[in-house]
């Protein structure tokens, strides 16, 4: 795997400067984030708060056919505990995806080939996105997010409806650090995919088999309704699926386990207003996530096991049901931006032109059924930007909030205050 | 044959200005004017635009961007974002049917018509280089048009009301020159009414015949802000019909484009 890290790297430096038919576009970012830490019923954190200062340089080559997407993604430049300059940090080369895309006629049938790592995002979605299910992403990240692509392989036929695929996809090259969660769900597999737009709707069909699911049906559906509303739903099922499973015995951890079938499914909506407001609405079930009696139960279990020094690892192991995909079965998010730009055409003072700069923006994640909520908020400035470059300043705040004794009150991460500057060349 | 078209249309529009001058123009002659200033315009059934828009704040120029459009009939096209800050994003229209690329990603956004129009102003301005597809006409009067230079025009004046959900500007008052058809300025509405912009044709050459080089936009609501356009290159283009299917637009890269 590091040779082909390295590959990718002399790849990138061997690149002439300026060439005609080379496309480069840089991207970088800096973040400050200063994280209060609380206690939870399964750890209890050594310290109260920390912050650190994260750097990200990111570029996209594509020649001809070729598509390269590399990130230096360094973390901890600065930490405050123990506290240092570069001394902690921890650089790491992301070869996001490098791949090759052309088309060749096969029995004078035009098919498009891609060979290569690279993203296969088939999810519709905003909150959760089911289809997005060869490789993990990060949901609805704040701060700098690293996403890389699958291994795939896959022909597709385009046709006047839409597009007909066969792929192979294997996501055991990691250059981003994996959990132990990620690592089982680390699959190959073989599949089908058709996309369709009929009129002003759009549906997909994915059928898919690999190594850990051991067969996957999924499919999604997106329609607009008028010249403001648009739906959308996805929906997975799979055959087998990974799962953190509780014991039966209370001194026992929980462990890891190949669980049986599995479902997810999501249905929602985008409204956007003449005045640049846009609102989604999305509510999504995972058949994978501990359900809420099986959350009351891990809290219940976990607290006396804390108080000893003995048992604490034990208690320390129910934490591992945060690392699910989605934290709770039943989940909702609300959603708002807004346009400001939109807002000011409608404008004829001049007093408010100094907001066309700002984007605000605001997610409320909601656990319905134990009260849990977590809200996130963005404004982001920007700074500078002459078509050339641009430079963004963006400050994110997320709180966990709602009921204390909610999954969502089990992260140990209260509140996350965050600023960013960004920027393109 | 864009160019007979071209040649044909404006024989009928001098046809229609031997008539006398104050009489309504029909229908029919309605669309025939309006499809003639939109020859000046897009010339070709099927073409590559390249357009770069400066957007100026009190005369200054505040920022560029460069758009390749990819037009072809039946109110379809593909936009592709070429500045450095905007490098790899795309948009790709088919009628009212909108999809969002953004760098470096793989997931094309479906879009609605309102979405579209509240993005970036002068994507809408520069992806629609024709009326006669999303707008209605009705002749109201024969009048002097002054363009940007403050040179006078004996000009039709022709209402268009838009009959798509995703024109741009819910009205447009458009003077187009009598005697050849060509656009000289237009005051272009939204959906509350309001002015939102007035636009200036450019007179040029292109391909040694007479054809609209630019478009400078004034800002009728924050009048300190003016955006010009400027067509470097309008030239017939012939995409694979793949570019326009939706599941094509993630896979596909820009620097060829």
């Amino acid at each position: 795997m590091r040779c082909a890290t390295l590959l990718a790297l002399s790849a990138l430096v061997s690149l002439p400067a300026i060439a005609q038919d080379w496309q480069v576009d840089w991207d970088w970012a800096l973040s400050a984030s200063q994280r209060q830490l609380g206690d939870s019923e399964f750890i209890e954190p050594s310290r109260d708060s920390h912050s650190q200062l994260d750097g990200l340089l990111d570029v996209q080559v594509s020649y001809g056919q070729w598509n390269g997407l590399f990130a230096l993604y360094s973390q901890n430049l600065y930490q405050n505990d123990p506290q240092g300059w570069l001394e902690h940090v921890d650089n790491q080369l992301i070869v996001r995806e490098l791949a090759w895309q052309d088309s060749v006629t096969i029995a004078e049938q035009s098919i498009d080939v891609t060979l290569g790592k690279i993203r296969l995002d088939y999810g519709v979605s905003y909150g959760y996105r089911p289809l997005d299910m060869f490789k993990p992403y990060r949901q609805n990240p704040i701060g700098l997010s690293v996403e890389e692509g699958a291994t795939v392989a896959a022909l597709s036929l385009f046709d006047a409806d839409g597009e007909w695929s066969v792929l192979y996809t294997n996501s055991h090259w990691s250059d981003n650090e994996v959990d132990n969660f990620d690592i089982a769900n680390q699959q190959q597999g073989v599949g089908i995919r058709r996309y369709g737009l009929i009129n002003l709707h759009e549906y997909q069909l994915i059928a898919y088999y690999d190594d850990v699911r051991h067969g996957a049906l999924g499919a999604s559906w997106v329609s607009i309704v008028n010249q403001s509303w648009e739906f959308h739903a996805e929906a997975l099922w799979q055959h087998k699926s990974q799962q953190f499973t509780q014991p039966e015995q209370a001194f026992q951890p929980v462990n890891l386990r190949q669980a049986g079938e599995a479902w997810q499914g999501l249905a929602g909506f985008t409204y956007t207003t003449m005045n640049g407001h846009s609102f989604i609405g999305e509510y999504w079930f995972d058949s994978r996530a501990w359900s809420k009696q099986q959350w009351q139960q891990a809290q219940k279990r976990a607290q006396p096991l804390l108080q000893s020094p003995l048992t604490q690892p034990v208690a320390n192991s129910y934490a591992q049901g945060l690392n699910h995909y989605n934290l709770v079965q039943h989940n909702i998010m609300l959603h708002w931006n807004w346009d400001t730009d939109s807002w000011l055409q409608w404008q004829t003072d001049d007093n408010w032109h100094w907001l066309s700069d700002f984007t605000p923006k605001l997610d409320l994640l909601i656990s319905p059924q134990d009260g849990g909520i977590i809200a996130t908020q963005w404004l982001t400035y920007q700074w500078i930007d002459t078509g050339d470059a641009s430079v963004d300043l963006e400050f994110t705040a997320r709180f966990l909030t709602g009921e204390s004794d909610s999954a969502y009150a089990q992260i140990n991460n209260r509140r996350t205050l965050l600023f960013m500057i960004k920027g393109k060349f | 044959m864009s160019k007979f078209k071209t040649i044909f249309a404006i024989l009928l529009v001098n046809m229609m200005i031997s008539a006398p001058s104050a009489a309504a123009l029909n229908d029919s002659q309605v669309a025939q004017i309006i499809e003639t200033a939109d020859q000046f315009r897009l010339g070709e059934e099927s073409a590559r635009v390249i357009s770069i828009v400066s957007l100026y704040k009190s005369d200054e120029l505040e920022k560029m961007r460069q758009y390749n459009v990819y037009s072809r009939p039946n109110r379809e096209s593909l936009v592709v974002f070429k500045s450095p800050v905007e490098a790899g994003q795309k948009m790709l229209m088919l009628q009212d049917n909108f999809w969002l690329q953004m760098p470096k990603s793989r997931r094309p956004i479906r879009i609605t018509p309102m979405q579209k129009l509240l993005g970036e102003a002068s994507v809408g301005d520069i992806s629609s280089l024709t009326w006669s597809e999303d707008y209605q006409g009705e002749w109201v009067a024969d009048e002097t048009a002054k363009d940007i230079n403050q040179l006078p025009y004996s000009a039709h004046l022709i209402e268009l009301t838009a009959k798509t959900s995703s024109a741009s500007y819910q009205r447009i008052e458009l003077w187009i020159e009598q005697d050849t058809g060509f656009p000289i300025r237009a005051d272009l509405y939204l959906r509350s009414g309001k002015l939102a912009k007035q636009a200036y044709f450019a007179r040029g050459v292109r391909d040694d015949k007479l054809a609209v080089t630019a478009m400078t936009l004034l800002d009728a609501i924050q009048p300190t802000k003016k955006t010009v356009i400027k067509y470097m290159s309008i030239e017939p283009w012939q995409l694979e019909d793949k570019f326009y299917n939706p599941s094509f637009l993630a896979r596909n890269n820009t620097a060829e484009l």
